[in-house]
């Protein structure tokens, strides 16, 4: 299917999104990270894909990794 | 060159033509010019006549260099979104450029005169580290402020997850569908794979300003043709009466050029190509504002 209902399909529950707070936060990993280690993240294919790792990706692989080992 | 400008570029144009051009392709577009030149542009002998000069990759920064980008999306793919904003974003990134004291040769190759108006200088011949200190040195990263402020004065729906919802995904369901099922990323992730151009360009402005204070210690001379301490290269000599009749001329072969070739080609494949069902698409300007 190459519709965008799929996409709609996967829409979670508006709370469910970084708050502004979030958001913040990573600003200032990211700027914070940059300034210190420029080469690793202040390129063209980490710099657009940071929002994602840290508010999406990361922390699923945290949620994940945790329901795997509970204790 | 601009920096974090081809980002925030990318929403302020996205709101303009709404559902008749991709983001994705925009935001492509507007890498274009440098996505695979850049590198060496660096580790050239002269920096400044490699990236926007002839001989050198000074074509990726001139309007036929969109055309053919977008004839060829065109061609391969069908969809007219992706062409459409193949051709917007790389040429919008070759207006912005023209800020720089190297110029763009934007009507190449029927006038290889560098067009400029010698806002910042183009520091590429301090390498990459040095071009990003010169840069937020100089107006131009007054250049990426004012986008950025355009982009929060008008634009600043379109970072909106309704505007994703309703504009974004509708105009290019192919390849968010693509994204979707490929990386397995529901519409939270794609979201933020979306808003992360814009993060990226407010991320990267902040991290090299206080790098250019803090750590390179380079005065902030935001005065037009600034910073001081880097070298002039402007790659012409010429007047600007010689500029405007070069580039006028330049200019009317490259209109005569691309009527050929709309009637020759490019009609065809525009009509051959194929829109998502959700753009109603009009003639003229309305076939790519809204």
């Amino acid at each position: 299917m190459t519709s965008g209902a799929e996409v709609e399909d996967s829409r979670e529950a508006p709370s469910g999104g970084p708050s502004a707070a979030a958001y913040l936060a990573t600003l200032v990993v990211y700027i914070g990270l940059g300034y210190v280690v420029k080469s690793v993240v202040l390129n063209w294919i980490v710099g657009p894909l940071f929002l994602l790792l840290a508010l999406y990706l990361l922390p699923r692989l945290l949620g994940s990794s945790r329901s795997k080992n509970p204790g | 060159m601009s920096w974090a400008a081809h980002e925030f570029e990318n929403y302020f144009l996205q709101k303009h033509v709404g559902l008749k051009a991709s983001f994705l392709a925009i935001a492509l577009g507007t890498f274009g010019p440098d996505l695979f030149t850049k590198a060496f542009v660096y580790s050239s002998s002269d920096p400044a006549h490699f990236h926007r000069g002839w001989p050198g990759v000074g074509f990726t920064h001139s309007f036929i260099f969109g055309v053919l980008g977008a004839g060829l999306v065109l061609g391969l793919t069908r969809s007219r979104s992706w062409a459409m904003g193949i051709l917007i974003g790389q040429w919008a990134h070759v207006l912005t450029d023209i800020c720089d004291s190297a110029g763009v040769m934007p009507f190449f190759p029927f006038s290889t005169e560098p067009v400029t108006i010698g806002m910042w200088k183009h520091a590429a011949s301090l390498g990459r580290y040095g071009d990003a200190t010169a840069y937020y040195s100089s107006l131009g990263g007054v250049w990426d402020l004012f986008w950025l402020l355009m982009l929060a004065a008008f634009a600043s729906r379109t970072l909106r997850p309704e505007y994703f919802r309703n504009v974004i995904v509708p105009a290019d369901p192919r390849a968010w569908g693509w994204l979707h099922r490929h990386l397995r990323l529901p519409e939270r992730g794609l979201l933020l794979l979306y808003q992360g151009f814009c993060f990226y360009g407010l991320g990267r402005m902040v991290t090299w300003f206080l790098r250019a204070r803090l750590a390179d210690r380079a005065p902030f001379q935001p005065v037009w043709g600034g910073p001081r301490y880097v070298q002039g290269n402007d790659l012409s000599d010429a007047g600007p009466l010689e500029v405007v009749v070069r580039t006028s001329i330049g200019g009317l072969l490259f209109a005569a050029f691309l009527v050929l070739c709309w009637r020759v080609l490019l009609c065809r494949l525009w009509q051959r190509g194929e829109d998502p069902p959700s753009v109603q698409r009009g003639r003229g300007l309305a076939a790519v504002f809204h």
